[in-house]
């Protein structure tokens, strides 16, 4: 026990479970790392509930961001009513500050947002299995993963020095011209008119780690682009074993099973037991998928990605196809086949109730793509590779930026590399003012005024750069002058320069 | 779509109403009641049906409907016609008045002369004119050819050169300005001239191809087994093979002459007519017509075999006749009767096929001319991509063939066929149009310089070089500009099958596509002379062509007004399908630079959304398929209501367009007072009087507000004191007690 790392700890519970005494663990959905000593876990529990109950009193709506004392940060979120998240993170001296508050929040919203993707949300969980016993297992099944990619300290400040021109959970969109855009619009549409009458419901089209098209409405999209740029994507899939025969597909499916974490085993070794009656409308009953497990999907011979990270099915003959839910579209669960080829990575969407029960319509939409639509692709591929104007075709000379469409969750940034050659300063200074915004417009939302919000702030910093933001309703914009004019008037014009050209005059100064 | 009710055709000549065929003879054919007559000519040079009686050869133009008006007559001395020919410029008529003469007669200047062939062991097999520069008409004889050409005084013609070859029997059409002459003991050897205004090219020589080549060895191949095409401006031999029932068709080039392949074919013996490119194979044991498109590559047959009919119908003849109910009644009464029944003997076994189009009735004496009936042919063909092209390679008839591509896409959106097909559909229609768009813009270029004087007569031309001519020279250079193309890129050509691959090659086509619009350019201007000629004989005008009829390119507006448009009007259309298809068509159009109307990104908006597909709208603002306009931004202000974010983008389009006015006002209805203040100061905005701010303040019961309004206007509305608003506006803020200074 002593050896237990608390650098990071992550808890979800909820505050309407466990109203009476010695019940109170009936509260706790995750914890994180799950060794963690039930008397720890319920005194983190029990601090949290405490302060989001006092902090209501002034603030009924928000009541808590974040808790900072010297040795720890805890940052709080709410994804769902009565259901909290609590980050907690050890505050080290060497990795210096921590950075802004929304900006751990966002990683709480992101693995929310994952979660409700694969597993639908926390509540309907509940509402389902009210013992909880489902939803502590998807969690299990799903946490874990997610902070081993993000959520370790060393990560979490590598994150937060270039995080002020970065936003989590919003995508990155490759820049197109016209002919092209209608090109890939075009190869959707057919794309989806070849499988039956619109029964492929949804498709979003990436290259590389930017996104092409995609029709699905801009938050389920987000969650969609994120999780594809986790563990889709060519650069993300796993290499090792290209080309593998269905056999290791199963002998892999057995072991991941077993491999579960084991303080979870006991929920999962309940409901993997196979019950046929419910089987084919719950499989995640009897097997929880784990969809942020390490390299677990492969690029088939035929340009499919498959994963046995979702199970094989009854037979033990194939993978089984993973399932996600669409939370702004349709609330409806759709399964998800990925096909790819080279950098090209097309994720479609068929919607489950259009399927006969028990058949699987990936087989067919699998034939109907490798017939008609993969010369397709390929040319589409090959279009967009020659368009895609290399890993710094978003860097501007002279600016440092990040733009952020809220509307439609896009973002458009200076290329991580160029941000890096930004002195800590700058990047501080940064962070400071968009905290102090984060802050304004909280109070803003609060507020309820009808009318879009609008900032705009020059600051110099001590090393002589500048940070300006504008922010025009969901449009926000953050630029980082660094060897830029020495006068505001300058700045101002620079800042004006750059919205013509980049951002079609949204943040025009009147 | 009310194409199909205009049409009012009556099936004659023994076929029941109704039946159906793809290629139709005109009624009333063209007939001549010359007595002692008994042969009718087709001079494909002068375009001139050529009648001899004993002392005169009766001539009449031959329009695309031509009409039995008196003929010119020329004197001529009495005795056998084997072949008559007028000059290109009709002032001198040829004929061939033994084997070894041939007749001159100045229809101007009256004068007569005589030539005898070379050579006395020689037969003369024909002849013909040609706007060649070294020569002007041609002796074809068994030795070889021999070159005249005409004295200054039309008076005499001279040998200019002689080209000796053994000849059996020989073809040409002035058309394509080719010789073919066949040697050889089973006259199996083809050698091909070409007398174009660049020159004479001796093509290579060429064997014709037989397969069975054991059953085949003592088969002789005569003249009525070949036939020089003249398909889309390319050149093509095509040449049956009896036994195997094939025919192979060649290609020319300068260089070479390559074999593109065989169609089988039905009947022992065949007859070919060219319309519009199409290439018609008369099936003549079973009565049936084939049609063949060649032109990437070898398809099979555009449509069913179906026979030949013979059709009248009412438009054509209120060409005729002056009122149209009068002439359907002489139609039925007259004209009927007139048709006997062995008359309207199809395939009849006089019936001569002449280049490219007609048909004589030698028993008869009526003439005939082949149609295309472009509507059977679009309701009988399944493969609508390729419908689609064909009829947008249509010239004559283009009207009809514009309207029959627009009503086939409109049925195929309609129909939801598969989207791949319509997305192929697409690239058809705008690939047509925008090969229209270049060849218009060559045209214009082509016609700046022809300020230059008319040359008066053609025998002059020849001192001329040709090119410098292109205007007078009729379809010969587009000949003489395929011809030269070499083989193996012409050859890459043929093998592009695919229409975009085709593209590589659109400079290649697209001067082609030129060519071929000259030639019809020049079939104006020739049949406008005929009407002319024909006017001073006192007949009635025939249809007059008019360049912008034959334009079957469907334009983007077009394609809104007459597809998507009606589309949209029907009651029961599947949004969504409209939008791939709108979809489909833009891609097509941005690929070949095309613009997009302003109609169709409007109908796209609404469209999408009906279906509530607003982020697919943003993105399509975003990559500037809708364009930044100032409807598209209204559109999307008025579709942005029922969401915020679409609003947002079709304010900012305002604001990007500088459309100041629409800008303000939108952002005022927003009650975004400040703003818009402080927009009208820094974009210096005049045309909102103060008083519509002023208004709006004190309207938002800010008072505030309203103090912020009228500091800005004291500040920077001249002379605001004195304005009666300042009075009013500021007794309300003293109420309040706050006054500005």
């Amino acid at each position: 026990m002593s050896e237990l790392d608390t650098s990071v700890q992550l808890c979800i519970f909820d505050t309407s479970r466990g109203q009476s005494d010695g019940q109170e663990l009936d509260k706790i959905l995750f914890f994180y790392p799950s060794e963690s000593p039930f008397s720890a876990q319920l005194s983190l529990i029990g601090l949290g509930e405490g302060i989001i109950t006092f902090t209501k009193m002034f603030s009924p709506n928000a009541p808590c961001d974040i808790i900072d004392t010297e040795k720890r940060s805890h940052v709080f979120f709410q994804p769902e009513p009565d259901i909290w998240m609590i980050l907690v993170i050890e505050k080290r001296k060497e990795s210096g500050e921590l950075g802004r508050t929304r900006a751990l929040q966002a990683i709480l919203m992101e693995a929310h947002g994952l979660f409700t993707l694969f597993y639908g949300s926390i509540r309907a969980l509940l509402l389902n299995s009210p013992s909880g016993d489902v939803a502590r297992s998807c969690l299990q099944a799903f946490l874990p993963d997610y902070i081993s990619d993000v959520m370790t300290v060393k990560r979490l400040s590598m994150l937060s020095s270039h995080s002020g021109l970065q936003e989590r959970g919003t995508i990155q969109m490759m820049a197109l011209d016209r002919s092209t855009a209608l090109e890939v619009q075009s190869v959707v549409d057919l794309l989806q008119s070849w499988f039956g009458s619109g029964r492929i419901h949804h498709t979003l089209l990436l290259f590389q780690d930017l996104l092409v098209s995609t029709t699905l409405p801009p938050e389920d999209a987000a969650h969609l682009y994120t999780y594809a740029r986790m563990r889709l994507i060519p650069a993300a899939i796993s290499t090792s074993s290209g080309g593998h025969s269905l056999k290791k597909v199963l002998s892999r499916a057995n072991s991941s099973s077993v491999h579960l974490k084991a303080s979870a085993s006991d929920i999962t070794a309940a409901g993997q037991r196979p019950s046929p009656a419910d089987s084919s409308n719950h499989h995640s009953q009897f097997f929880t998928p784990r969809p942020l497990q390490h390299d677990k999907w492969w690029r088939d011979n035929d340009g499919f990605l498959v994963t046995d990270a979702w199970g094989v099915d009854a037979q033990g003959m194939s993978a089984i196809t993973p399932t996600v839910w669409l939370q702004q579209s349709s609330q409806e669960r759709m399964k998800l086949v990925a096909y790819q080829h080279k950098q090209l990575t097309v994720v479609m969407l068929i919607s489950v109730m259009h399927l006969a029960p028990n058949a699987d319509g990936s087989h067919v939409l699998r034939n109907q793509v490798l017939e008609k639509a993969s010369n397709k692709l390929n040319a589409l591929e090959d279009r967009l590779s020659k368009e895609w104007g290399g890993i710094n075709a978003n860097h501007v000379p002279g600016y440092r930026y990040l733009y952020v469409d809220y509307d439609s969750r896009v973002s458009k940034a200076s290329p991580a590399g160029k941000i890096a050659t930004l002195t800590k300063d700058s990047l501080l200074s940064l962070d400071k003012v968009r905290s102090e915004i984060d802050i304004a417009k909280g109070r803003c939302d609060g507020s309820g005024e009808a009318q879009p919000y609008e900032l705009e702030t020059c600051v110099r910093t001590r090393s002589n750069a500048w940070v300006v933001v504008r922010i025009r309703g969901n449009h926000e914009l953050y630029l980082v002058l660094e060897r830029a004019s020495e006068t505001l008037l300058l700045t101002a014009e620079a800042t004006e320069k750059f919205s013509r050209r980049h951002c079609d005059g949204i943040f025009a100064s009147d | 779509m009310a194409l199909t009710s205009s049409k009012k055709t009556r099936c004659m000549g023994g076929s029941g109403a109704g039946a159906l065929s793809h290629v139709y003879l005109q009624y009333p054919p063209f007939r001549c009641n010359i007595p002692g007559s008994s042969k009718m000519m087709y001079d494909d040079g002068s375009r001139l049906l050529l009648v001899p009686s004993p002392d005169k050869m009766f001539s009449w133009p031959v329009a695309r409907h031509t009409q039995s008006n008196s003929p010119n007559v020329t004197v001529v001395d009495n005795g056998p016609v084997l072949g008559a020919r007028f000059s290109l410029d009709l002032t001198i008529l040829a004929i061939q008045s033994s084997d070894c003469e041939v007749s001159f007669y100045n229809r101007e200047s009256g004068a007569k002369f005589k030539q005898l062939c070379r050579s006395r062991r020689d037969r003369i097999l024909g002849f013909f004119w040609t706007d060649c520069p070294t020569c002007d008409i041609v002796f074809v004889t068994t030795g070889g050819l021999e070159l005249f050409s005409l004295a200054p005084r039309l008076d005499a013609v001279k040998l200019v050169d002689v080209r000796p070859l053994q000849v059996s029997w020989y073809l040409y059409t002035h058309e394509s300005r080719l010789l073919l002459v066949a040697s050889g003991m089973h006259c199996r050897t083809f050698q091909c001239y070409q007398f174009s205004a660049a020159g004479i090219i001796r093509l290579p020589k060429f064997d014709a191809g037989l397969k069975k080549l054991e059953a085949n060895r003592k088969v002789t191949i005569g003249p009525e087994d070949v036939h020089i095409a003249t398909m889309y401006g390319r050149l093509y031999c095509l040449q049956v093979d009896r036994l195997s029932m094939e025919l192979n068709i060649y290609r020319f080039y300068r260089d070479a002459v390559v074999p593109q392949g065989t169609i089988p074919v039905y009947s022992e013996t065949v007859a070919f007519s060219v319309v519009d490119g199409v290439l018609l194979v008369h099936q003549l044991a079973s009565e049936v017509v084939l049609l063949y498109a060649i032109y990437a590559d070898l398809k099979g047959p555009i449509s069913a075999p179906l026979p030949l009919l013979i059709r009248g119908d009412s438009c054509f003849t209120m060409a005729g006749c002056e009122s149209s109910t009068e002439s359907n009644d002489i139609l039925d009464n007259e004209d009927m009767r007139t048709l006997a029944s062995s008359e309207s003997n199809i395939y009849g076994e006089n019936w001569v096929f002449a280049n490219p189009d007609i048909i004589l009735d030698q028993d008869h004496g009526i003439m005939w001319r082949i149609h295309l009936d472009l509507e059977a042919i679009a309701t009988s063909s399944s493969d609508l991509p390729s419908l689609l092209e064909f009829l947008q390679r249509r010239r004559l008839d283009a009207a009809v063939a514009k309207e029959l591509s627009m009503m086939v896409l409109c049925n195929m959106i309609m129909e939801k066929r598969p989207l791949l097909l319509i997305s192929e559909a697409m690239d058809v229609i705008s690939m047509a149009y925008s090969q229209f768009l270049r060849t218009r813009a060559t045209l214009v270029i082509a016609k700046q310089p022809s300020a230059r004087p008319q040359v008066p007569a053609r025998h002059d031309q020849r001192k001329k070089a040709g090119k410098e001519d292109e205007k007078d020279v009729p379809v010969s250079d587009c000949n003489t500009n395929i011809i030269p193309e070499c083989s193996d890129q012409a050859q890459k050509q043929s093998e592009n099958v695919g229409s975009s691959k085709r593209m590589s090659n659109a400079t290649v086509e697209q001067c082609k596509i030129a060519h071929e619009v000259v030639g019809i350019v020049e079939e104006t201007d020739e049949s406008a002379a005929h009407n002319k000629s024909e006017n001073s004989t006192g007949s009635p005008l025939s249809i007059s062509h008019n360049i912008s009829l034959a334009v079957t390119a469907v334009s983007p507006e077009e394609m809104y007004h007459h597809v998507f448009a009606v589309i949209d009007n029907e009651t029961d259309v599947d949004s969504s399908t409209l939008i791939a298809a709108i979809i489909q068509y833009l891609r097509s159009a941005a690929s070949e630079k095309l613009n997009f109307p302003v109609d169709l990104q409007l109908l796209l908006i609404k469209l999408l959304t009906k279906e509530k597909r607003y982020p697919e709208l943003m993105h399509l603002v975003r990559t500037k398929v809708l364009e930044p306009s100032k409807e598209v931004a209204k559109e999307m202000l008025q579709v942005g209501k029922s969401y915020q974010p679409v609003f947002m983008l079709g304010l900012n389009m305002l604001r990007q367009l500088s459309l100041h006015g629409d800008y303000l006002s939108e952002i005022l209805q927003q009650g975004r007072l400040l703003e818009a203040l402080r927009y009208a100061r820094q974009n210096r905005v005049e045309a909102i009087p103060p008083s519509t701010f002023l208004e709006l303040a004190a309207a938002s019961q800010d008072i505030q507000k309203l103090a912020s309004v009228m500091r800005f206007c004291l500040d920077f509305v001249p002379s605001f004191e004195t304005t009666s608003e300042y009075q009013t506006y500021s007794a309300v803020l003293s109420q309040q007690k706050i006054v500005p200074a």
